[in-house]
């Protein structure tokens, strides 16, 4: 972090972080930002980003999406002064309910994409080690899949049954399937 | 660092089926001016393993067995050879469900791919289903999941009291123990001698329906719990009694045995009547919730109390 005396915009300046999509886009995000990211946080410590930090599995669409929900919860996680600006559970509880209840509201706009965004979302916040942003996603896909049927879950994703009548049989052996 | 570029940071490559390949890296065709997004498709199948178990992670076992465990051969695979997956397995049998569940079958599945590790089991059963928990899932159980810390039962009605009881004293590790809306039998049978064979047990809930004056046989009733085994588990930090007939001797040996006891509730336990003795018994328990307390935080189906009753022709109706 800068000194202490430095203006802000000074200090912020000095901790900005250049991210390079996959298609060659640049986009300029401050340090408190950018570690959300665990994978980009081991960067900055190992002294790696000059130059930028290439990401070659994240397009521009999915990383200014990813950037957007990383400085929305950069500012939840800022609340705590002094602490590191790690996405915790601890830094929460200690800012303030209506900033909560604004976060949650970001959140579920945030997951209102269609299927292939939120494919893509899931690997880029596994790629880039982001908690939270894994959190939401695989929560999203859970909620879609409880209480379904193998058949209603392909359908929904477009995945293809490829178990073989061997597997079949051992999963209706297994569950007693009362539905065939 | 890394030359070859698809490597840079270190990305964890996912584990997938033999000979198959991870996807190239999701290429969004842009055209200039719009994207067609509504056309792209992805390969959910091709889910790298730890974010599928991460989905997983936040699905009831039930969920898993009759569905999403099923889909194709790569979820099926990081369903059943995680067991982690299965530490925590709650089956619970809820409304809205497309499949008509065979639950115990399906707790049976749960537990197996547990490989032995199961720590927390949630079993809950319906009155009206034709198939559910009965006295060879328990022993089952007993001997499937050594581990366990954690057993909540609710509405399991096809279980008699003995098969409970022999199933609970088969877990010397119980940290947990919730026995919800049982009136196959007595409450008291099933817990006969627990304290002994479960010493860590910290945390109980026994919740009635609703309060009854006067619990009859076929109102599902004469299954008080009279607190003897309660108040020997010396370890008990949490214990939750709802619509219990409990008297104040009864309560008060309870909180007599039980000297760490931290939290109480006796909301709907009618029959308690507050005086200072009792309540210079609670000044010791950090959070007590009185008979008459807000049920706003309850978490299960439960029903006014009925404090008196007439007889017509053998149906009974509340005052």
């Amino acid at each position: 972090m800068a000194s202490a005396g430095s203006g802000d915009e000074k200090a912020a300046a000095a901790a900005m972080i250049t991210l390079i999509s996959s298609d060659n886009e640049k986009f300029e995000v401050t340090e408190a930002t950018a570690t959300l990211s665990q994978t980009i946080r081991h960067m900055i410590e190992d002294g790696c980003t000059d130059g930028g930090v290439p990401l070659p599995n994240v397009t521009s669409k999915i990383l200014a999406r990813v950037i957007e929900y990383c400085k929305k919860h950069a500012t939840a996680a800022a609340g705590e002064e002094g602490s590191s600006s790690s996405f915790s559970d601890a830094a929460f509880l200690e800012v303030d309910r209506a900033f909560l209840e604004e976060l949650e509201e970001f959140d579920d706009a945030f997951l209102e994409v269609d299927r292939a965004t939120l494919f893509d979302l899931i690997l880029a916040a596994n790629y880039l080690d982001i908690k939270g942003l894994l959190n939401l996603t695989c929560q999203k896909v859970a909620d879609s899949v409880k209480g379904k049927t193998p058949e209603q879950i392909r359908e929904m994703y477009n995945i293809v049954n490829d178990l073989t009548p061997e597997e079949e049989a051992e999963i209706r052996r297994e569950t007693q399937w009362a539905f065939e | 660092m890394a030359s070859s570029s698809s490597s840079s940071i270190g990305h964890r490559r996912p584990r997938l089926a033999d000979g198959q390949e991870q996807p190239p890296p999701a290429q969004v065709l842009r055209r200039e001016g719009k994207a067609e997004e509504e056309e792209e498709t992805r390969d959910w199948a091709a889910l790298p393993v730890d974010t599928l178990l991460a989905v997983f992670g936040r699905l009831d076992g039930v969920d898993i067995v009759m569905g999403a465990g099923h889909v194709c051969r790569p979820w099926r695979r990081a369903t059943r050879e995680e067991p982690e997956l299965w530490r925590r397995v709650h089956m619970r049998r809820r409304a809205g469900l497309a499949y008509d569940v065979n639950i115990e079958a399906a707790a049976r599945a749960a537990v197996r791919r547990s490989a032995d590790r199961c720590e927390a089991f949630l079993a809950e059963d319906y009155d009206g289903a034709p198939m559910g928990y009965d006295d060879d899932f328990f022993l089952f159980l007993a001997d499937a999941a050594p581990m366990l810390k954690s057993l909540r039962l609710i509405s399991c009605n096809k279980v008699f009291p003995q098969m409970i009881n022999q199933a609970i004293r088969k877990f010397p590790l119980l940290e947990e123990l919730e026995l919800s809306l049982y009136h196959r039998g007595s409450m008291d049978d099933c817990l006969i001698g627990i304290s002994e064979a479960c010493p860590l047990l910290t945390r109980l809930r026994l919740n009635h329906d609703r309060f009854y004056y006067l619990r009859m046989p076929f109102m599902g009733g004469w299954c008080e719990c009279k607190s003897t085994e309660v108040s020997r588990m010396r370890r008990l930090r949490s214990l939750q009694l709802f619509g219990n007939s409990i008297r104040n001797e009864e309560l008060s040996a309870i909180l007599d045995g039980c000297r760490q006891l931290e939290s109480l509730d006796i909301r709907h336990c009618l029959k308690v009547r507050m005086n200072d003795e009792l309540l210079a018994r609670f000044a010791r328990v950090k959070t007590v919730r009185l008979p008459e307390a807000s049920m706003e935080d309850y978490e299960l189906p439960y029903g006014s109390p009925i404090n008196d009753f007439i007889y017509y022709s053998g149906v009974m109706y509340p005052d």
